[in-house]
């Protein structure tokens, strides 16, 4: 479904990612780790073309995106959610995900669909209740839903979620990965998900794959993983949270 | 209370209503004084400067060169009025559709190949309205360089039926019924773009530029037609002012008053609610002329100064949120609600 060849980037001297190969099969939940500054956001940011990647292909359902603006490859199926939460401030909760409906889509409804449409993916995302409250003033937990619930308003056919998990308590990481799987088993998304909380990305992952200075280091089954290596090897210091 | 939500109030119509017929009584209230109007007819003039402004400002985008829209709309219309004798009807037109294209040029060249932001593109376009200014100063053949500009007709030649005289030259009067109607036009054609897809995407761009370009908006677009009507509505105050006050000359019609005014009336008013940069202005203008001049001729924009400094401490939103605050409480019955949030567009009827 997602496929990435040959994938680099560098800012100035420092190679963000070198050589990635990745791949994303429909259905899946797959999982991205890796240690801080190892490449993860800037995968992101490179399929959504927010950066030209200095070298390398990326397909989607077999059609080369690279070169589409950021919006027209949101248009195309892709979801994200970034790592440092971006809602629209000062509109309520109910007003971010309509205009996820409004301009995410090939073919958008009119405004009072939209806004049906929006409530009933804040009911998915457990923020029905809060859909009057100003984006600004929701919690950590619920801005890192919100994130979810606007991109979800785009109709994504894979979803890119960057540490949704990261900052949130033991009963908000239990809901947060509940609802990742439901996304997947119910709304029938790709999930391609980065994550700094092990026993949530083993958790949830169907496969892993694991950047290390911009390169791909391994790539399998969660049980592989925790066995590999070189990932022990780069988590070094980091090696217990296994 | 969400933007896409809530129908016009007939409270919100009343006023409206109210607003306007007060407006166009205000030449019988004020005795039809020529001084009065004409500071009146300036004011309006500014106001739709400062409308056209805080549109591009709803799409997040803070300009420092309106002048160059306003200047150039000045000049585009007096010049084919003069010279090639272009009814000045329709050499407005011409000017607003001048202003759009300028617009749509350095939005062009700021949004897609410089892809500025912020301050960067605030500089570039007080730049921006700098060079226009040089090039009508040097291009004397066409513009008549920096000696500028007399006898701009006006609106309408001077003409007589039933007995009656129209005289756009010295009646004050007839002007303002023709800069308020314009106000009014420019006033609901603004409203009708931030009430629909359009306002939306502004909206969106206006809170974060990454996170609207995520979803589906796409960005460079809809900066475009902001710049490109923002432009438009400048030029035709700049050409509508030329036609009004019959002279202009290059420091006069770039001068950093025409990008300076708009940003402070929409500060005084409050730039999230429509009417914010109109009264803002009509406000300032006539505080100043009124009662400032007035009471220190010499040195009346320190008093300005400390005024704006006062509203921007204590009303952040603008007095215009204070105002409508308290609207909603009388209609209430005393019931306030707070409008300090969701000021925008509350739903595609909403009025002001
Ligand atoms: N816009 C940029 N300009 C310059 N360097 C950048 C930029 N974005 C990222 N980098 C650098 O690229 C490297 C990879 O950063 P990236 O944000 O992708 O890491 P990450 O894997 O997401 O890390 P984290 O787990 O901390 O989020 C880092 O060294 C970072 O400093
Ligand atoms: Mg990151």
């Amino acid at each position: 479904m997602l496929e990435g060849r040959n994938i680099s980037k560098y800012f100035g001297g420092l190679a963000a990612l070198k050589n990635v190969y990745f791949k994303v099969t429909k259905g899946v939940i797959k999982g991205l780790i890796g240690p801080n500054g190892a490449g993860k956001t800037t995968l992101f940011n490179v399929i959504m073309g927010v950066y030209k990647p200095d070298s390398g292909v990326i397909k989607f359902k077999g059609e080369n995106i690279i070169g589409l603006k950021t919006n027209q490859i949101c248009k195309r199926g892709i979801g994200r959610t970034f790592q440092i939460v971006k809602p629209f401030k000062d509109l309520s909760v109910w007003d971010n995900v309509t205009m996820g409906v409004l301009f995410g889509r090939r073919n958008p409804p009119g405004v009072k669909e939209a806004r049906d449409e929006a409530l009933m993916i804040l009911d998915f995302m457990g923020l029905k209740g809060k859909r009057e409250v100003l984006a600004k003033n929701l919690t950590l937990a619920d801005k890192k839903s919100l994130e979810i619930a606007r991109a979800l308003a785009t109709k994504p056919e894979i979803l890119l979620l960057d540490e949704v998990v990261a900052g949130l308590n033991p009963t908000e990481t239990i809901n947060m990965i509940k609802r990742i799987k439901r996304i997947r088993d119910e709304l029938g998304i790709t999930i391609l998900i980065v994550e700094h909380v092990m026993r949530a990305v083993m958790e949830i992952s169907d496969e892993i794959m694991v950047l290390h200075h911009g390169e791909k280091i391994a790539e399998g089954e969660p049980c592989e993983i925790t066995r590999d290596e070189r990932v022990i090897e780069a988590y070094l210091g980091e090696k217990y949270i296994f | 209370m969400g933007i896409f939500k809530g129908k016009i109030s007939s409270f919100e119509l009343k006023t409206f209503i109210l607003v306007v017929a007060l407006a166009y009584m205000l030449p019988f209230m004020v005795g039809f004084s020529a001084y009065i109007l004409h500071v009146l007819n300036l004011a309006l003039i500014i106001s739709v400067l400062s409308l056209s402004w805080s549109i591009l400002v709803s799409c997040g985008q803070i300009s420092f060169g309106h002048a160059a829209f306003f200047g150039s709309g000045a000049y585009v219309s007096a010049l084919l009025a003069i010279d090639y004798g272009v009814p000045p009807p329709v050499s407005i037109l011409i000017s607003g559709v001048f202003g759009a294209l300028m617009g749509a040029g350095i939005g062009g060249l700021c949004f897609r190949l410089g892809k500025l932001t912020g301050p960067y593109f605030a500089l570039s376009m007080l730049a921006f309205a700098e060079i226009c200014r040089i090039i009508v100063i040097n291009l004397g053949p066409l513009t008549r360089g920096p000696l500028g500009i007399y006898d701009i007709p006006p609106f309408l030649p001077v003409f007589k039926f039933w007995g009656l005289t129209l005289d756009l030259y010295r009646d004050k009067v007839p002007n303002y019924y023709l800069l308020l109607a314009v106000l009014l036009f420019t006033f609901l054609v603004v409203r009708k773009v931030r009430n629909s897809r359009i306002g939306f995407a502004f909206k969106c761009i206006s809170q974060d530029e990454d996170a609207a370009e995520t979803v589906g908006v796409d960005t460079f677009r809809y900066k475009l037609i902001a710049i490109t009507v923002s432009g438009l509505f400048a030029a035709v105050s700049g050409a509508f002012y030329a036609h009004y006050t019959h002279y202009m000359e290059p420091s006069h019609a770039y001068s950093v008053s025409w990008t300076l005014l708009p940003v402070v009336s929409s500060l005084f008013g409050g730039i999230n609610l429509l009417s914010g940069p109109i009264f803002g202005c009509l406000i300032i203008w006539c505080t100043d002329e009124f009662l400032f001049t007035e009471l220190l001729t010499r040195g009346h924009e320190l008093l300005l100064g400390a005024l704006l400094v006062i509203i921007v401490i204590y009303m952040p939103d603008g007095f215009m949120i204070k105002v409508k605050e308290l609207l909603t409480s009388i209609s209430k019955g005393g019931k306030a609600e707070a409008v300090t949030e969701n000021v925008l567009p509350r739903g595609e009827e909403e009025l002001c």
